[in-house]
């Protein structure tokens, strides 16, 4: 397993990506975006704001293999009954956690009674006082000035409950933190023709800066922007059409319809017979 | 009596200049004189003109939307008829190799216009471009559409008071 590659895990050909700081790095510096596929921890029961995992398109996933920026991990692992040694593992962290949060909540107390010490002062004062006018009130003789006397409070005498375990916070883990690093898989998109080309037109847009996302919604291949997708519209809708494919004039105008509705060019992608790339633009024109 | 077999259009005189070719089919032949008399009576563009293409088996027409714009290109086609990617590359060639055929036509658009005829004589229109185009910026779009607008009020006035003017006589 190479430094510093992110971790991809792979369930049933599917690649996803746990790790919260790696996804934003595959957005910021790679223009990889993926989707995100998972429930929200905080937010259950909607599918407005989904969260971790990610998951990759196999056109990402291989770019990123061939660019030596990840690495794979066989990620049906993650859900198999743990190890006796993964439950002592859990059980150790989970003490060390403990002994920490509980160090932390006494330091968190005893900082708050340093803020407040002036009112507890007060108010120890007030009781004492009170206790001080009563026993006067019993016919006890009480001189004044044990009424003005201040009080003198060492913070080390306050008496501090410790954290109870009931009471402590567990980490619920997104990435597996016992992933096995010495797994290794073989990745095997892509493979037929169509897979080839898909691939090819991917890495080339990729290649030239821009930023791709799947274009199933918009009835194409891929969707090209030319920056972050949270920050701009696409582009382009990329079909992928093998070279010798057979369009009617009526195919042509469906896909110039769809893109002249939403304000995008509709790009024919194809390999030719000299295996280069080529690139037609399909734009709506005010001739009609 | 008159004859209302459907073959007018292959009696314009048009049509029977390009068939005098010798290629193309019947039907490429009906698209193109088609979208010829759509840019001429239509469109109002101006040197409008057909050329054959013997390498792509095609007729592609030149004209220009105004007398000082670009040349731009057009190849009709059918509806239902089939083109590949590959057709379009060859095409996208041979017109950008087009000012060695024609040195005559001039300055010209890049990339070519595809005219798609169906069987009721509707054409629409769409650029063919090789490369990656992006789309209009939509500031553009905003102003063509309030300009079109503002042409249609205008010709809507002038009609009005043309017709005032025909009720008073």
């Amino acid at each position: 397993m190479g430094e510093g590659r992110i971790r991809v895990s792979v369930v049933k050909d599917c690649a996803y990506v746990w790790n919260a700081e790696d996804v934003c790095m595959l957005r910021e510096k790679h223009r990889i975006v993926g989707r995100l596929v998972g429930c929200h921890a905080r937010f259950a029961r909607q599918n407005i704001q989904l969260s971790l995992p990610l998951q990759l398109l196999p056109e990402e996933t291989s770019l990123l293999l061939l660019k030596g920026m990840v690495d794979l991990v066989d990620g049906t692992k993650s859900y198999r009954t743990p190890t006796e040694q993964q439950k002592q593992a859990l059980e150790r962290m989970r003490e060390k956690t403990f002994q920490d949060q509980e160090h932390l909540a006494r330091q968190q107390k005893r900082d708050d009674i340093v803020k407040n010490l002036d009112k507890i002062k007060a108010g120890k004062k007030a009781k004492r006082n009170k206790d001080l006018e009563e026993r006067r009130s019993a016919g006890e003789d009480i001189d004044q000035s044990q009424f003005d006397e201040d009080l003198d409070l060492d913070i080390d005498s306050f008496q501090i409950e410790p954290l109870r375990k009931e009471n402590m916070m567990i980490q619920i883990f997104t990435e597996d933190p016992w992933q096995e690093m010495d797994q290794s898989l073989d990745w095997t998109f892509p493979v037929t023709e169509e897979e080839n080309l898909r691939f090819r037109v991917f890495r080339d847009l990729w290649e030239k800066g821009y930023y791709l996302t799947s274009g199933g919604k918009f009835g194409g291949t891929f969707l090209v922007y030319p920056g972050d997708p949270l920050r701009y519209h696409s582009f382009y809708i990329a079909v992928c059409l093998p070279y010798k494919h057979k369009m009617c004039g009526q195919d042509i105008i469906t896909m110039g319809r769809l893109g002249s509705d939403v304000k995008k060019t509709v790009l024919l992608c194809s390999v030719n017979d000299n295996n280069e790339l080529t690139y037609t633009s399909l734009v709506w024109t005010a001739i009609s | 009596m008159m004859n209302y077999e459907s073959k007018h259009i292959e009696n314009h005189p048009k049509y029977k200049e390009i068939s005098d070719y010798g290629f193309g089919s019947a039907k490429h032949m009906q698209s193109t004189v088609l979208v010829y008399l759509d840019l001429c009576e239509c469109k109002q563009w101006f040197n409008v003109a057909i050329h054959p293409c013997k390498e792509c088996d095609i007729m592609f027409i030149s004209g220009q939307v105004t007398a000082l714009d670009r040349t731009q290109l057009i190849v009709a086609v059918d509806c239902i008829q089939a083109i590949q990617h590959i057709d379009m590359e060859q095409i996208n060639t041979y017109t950008n190799q087009i000012q060695i055929c024609l040195p005559n036509l001039g300055n010209q658009t890049r990339g070519l216009t595809l005219a798609v005829c169906s069987s009721d004589s509707t054409i629409v229109y769409y650029k063919m471009t090789s490369g990656l185009i992006p789309p209009e910026n939509p500031d553009l779009t905003q102003q063509k559409k309030l300009k079109r607008k503002r042409y249609f009020q205008k010709a809507k006035k002038c009609q009005l008071s043309a017709d005032m003017t025909v009720d008073k006589t």
